[in-house]
């Protein structure tokens, strides 16, 4: 059963899809790391990604981040798949381990970006449906999140205050144990 | 910096990991803007919250079967007062057998229970009779005494996995040759019987019981990487294989080298555990979320919440322990 796997994923990664970024570029990646997201997982049991996939909410410059965290995560999957061939399992922990924790380096570098970059990751993640991406991303952002106050989100944020004065005394009235 | 703009569905996927150990985040969150309040106060964001982090829920109690030199058999044990009660001796062996241990209070609400009256039920081949037969045997912790309640003149291996309390039974997975089958306890008639399990059941799917939608009784097993599903029609009196889901659109590909093994189900829930190469995750059925529990361990079963079985083996009892202080 195992190895008929493997074959199968073979077979899969020699398959090479096209995508192009909303600035007309275009990426050639494999099948395996294209399939990382389930929008594409999608249009390619759907037979519809002769000629590439346009992708017109992603421009080059987070399409090829986004590449490469899948192209990561991917290769992590294979590697690890042919490390379970020659099962033993103190060897398997090993090597294991050190992927596990390579993969972990990978994504703390990965996150090393710009607010703006770290935006667009989470809407090309979202859009493109790859859910470890998203995981991350969110997760960022989140724990920047919490603890501050509305006033620090904001401005980290730089995002626009449009509540009313009457709207922001209503619900600090309503949630005042949250500000004490 | 021009404003930095997210999709309401972003945004929630950001809220939605605030942790719920300090609520006055979310709170907070609404304060931020229009949008971000939108999203806060919606209904089906909250119902997302509460799914996304309800694994952190644990209580009850827990029942151990020790091979400890000085106490053999069956412990209870209360997480919260860290009361142990041990069972004496019951009778005959209990070998291959399916064990729950349930509140005995009359009308409880389960919520707080604690240190009140239990019952330990324990499905078991019986070896000392002439016949082939299974039997039923409650313990009580008011009494201090086990009783046997009921017994079928048929033999089968039941499953050390946990056992679903559903309705008004409780149901344990039992297996003879390939085939398997499902005792069922009756609660109030304190009655055994036994159901033949799906006919497109296959024995490799190593299943488990769980809650089905709408409560009853359903059975889940993986084989291939697939998820199947299948619930028990009491009208129709027949299993319907509801749904496969291919565990490959669910998981991290790095957990995935091959096929997860089921360890378990939260009971009342659509929540099922999976052990993996890179560690143990839950799954909700319904909505496909997923959060990793435990790192990776030999983790043979695991039932959070209502009551906690592990097999005879000392070293999965440490293990469990350890899945069990992740929630």
């Amino acid at each position: 059963m195992a190895s008929a796997g493997s074959g199968d994923e073979k077979a899969a990664a020699a398959a090479m899809i096209t995508l192009i970024s909303s600035d007309n570029e275009k990426f050639e990646v494999t099948e395996a790391t294209a399939t990382l997201s389930q929008t594409i997982r999608h249009m390619i049991e759907d037979g519809c990604t002769d000629g590439g996939v346009p992708l017109p909410n992603v421009t080059s410059k987070i399409l090829a981040r986004v590449i490469e965290y899948c192209k990561k995560h991917a290769t992590a999957a294979a590697g690890e798949e042919g490390s379970s061939s020659s099962f033993s399992d103190a060897a398997f922990l090993e090597v294991d381990r050190a992927f596990l924790e390579e993969l972990e380096e990978f994504d703390d570098a990965f996150l090393e970006v710009d607010r703006a970059t770290l935006f667009d990751l989470i809407l090309a993640a979202n859009y493109l449906d790859i859910k470890g991406l998203l995981n991350l991303t969110c997760q960022k952002v989140a724990d920047s999140v919490k603890g501050k106050t509305p006033e620090q989100i904001r401005e980290m944020y730089n995002i626009v205050n449009d509540l009313t004065p009457e709207e922001e005394a209503e619900i600090r009235r309503e949630t005042q144990w949250a500000f004490e | 910096m021009p404003p930095l703009e997210l999709i309401d569905d972003a945004t929630a996927e950001i809220l939605l990991r605030l942790p719920p150990d300090d609520p006055a985040s979310l709170v907070r969150a609404t304060l931020v803007s229009k949008p971000w309040r939108r999203i806060v106060s919606d209904r089906a964001f909250l119902r997302r919250y509460r799914d996304w982090w309800t694994l952190d829920c644990c209580h009850g109690r827990v029942l151990f079967h020790t091979i400890d030199l000085d106490a053999v058999g069956f412990v209870v044990w209360d997480p919260v007062t860290d009361d142990k009660h041990y069972l004496p001796e019951p009778e005959y062996e209990f070998i291959h057998h399916g064990a729950a241990v349930l509140c005995a209070a009359d009308g409880c609400n389960h919520l707080d229970c604690h240190g009140g009256p239990f019952h330990v039920v324990v499905v078991t081949p019986d070896q000392n009779r002439e016949e082939y037969a299974t039997v039923a045997s409650v313990y009580s912790s008011e009494t201090r005494a086990w009783e046997e309640v009921s017994y079928l003149e048929i033999q089968c291996q039941v499953v050390a996995t946990p056992c679903l309390l559903a309705g008004d039974a409780l149901y344990f997975i039992a297996t003879l040759g390939l085939g398997l089958f499902i005792f069922k306890y009756d609660l109030t008639k304190r009655e055994l019987s036994v159901m033949n399990g799906p006919e497109d059941y296959h024995y490799e799917l190593l299943g488990t019981v769980m809650t089905a939608d709408g409560g009853g009784l359903g059975l889940a097993g993986v084989g291939n990487f697939k998820l199947h599903l299948w619930s028990w029609q009491d009208d129709a009196k027949k299993w319907v294989h509801d749904r496969i889901i291919d565990l490959k659109s669910l998981l991290p590909v790095h957990a995935l080298p091959t096929s997860p093994m089921l360890i378990g189900f939260m009971e009342g829930s659509d929540t099922i555990f999976m052990n993996t190469r890179a560690g143990a995750f839950a799954i909700k059925v319904s909505s496909g979320l997923v959060r990793k529990v435990g790192e990776r361990g030999r983790y043979y079963s695991v039932l959070p919440y209502r009551s906690f079985y592990t097999p005879d083996l000392a070293e999965a009892s440490c293990h469990h322990y350890e899945l069990m202080k992740t929630y």
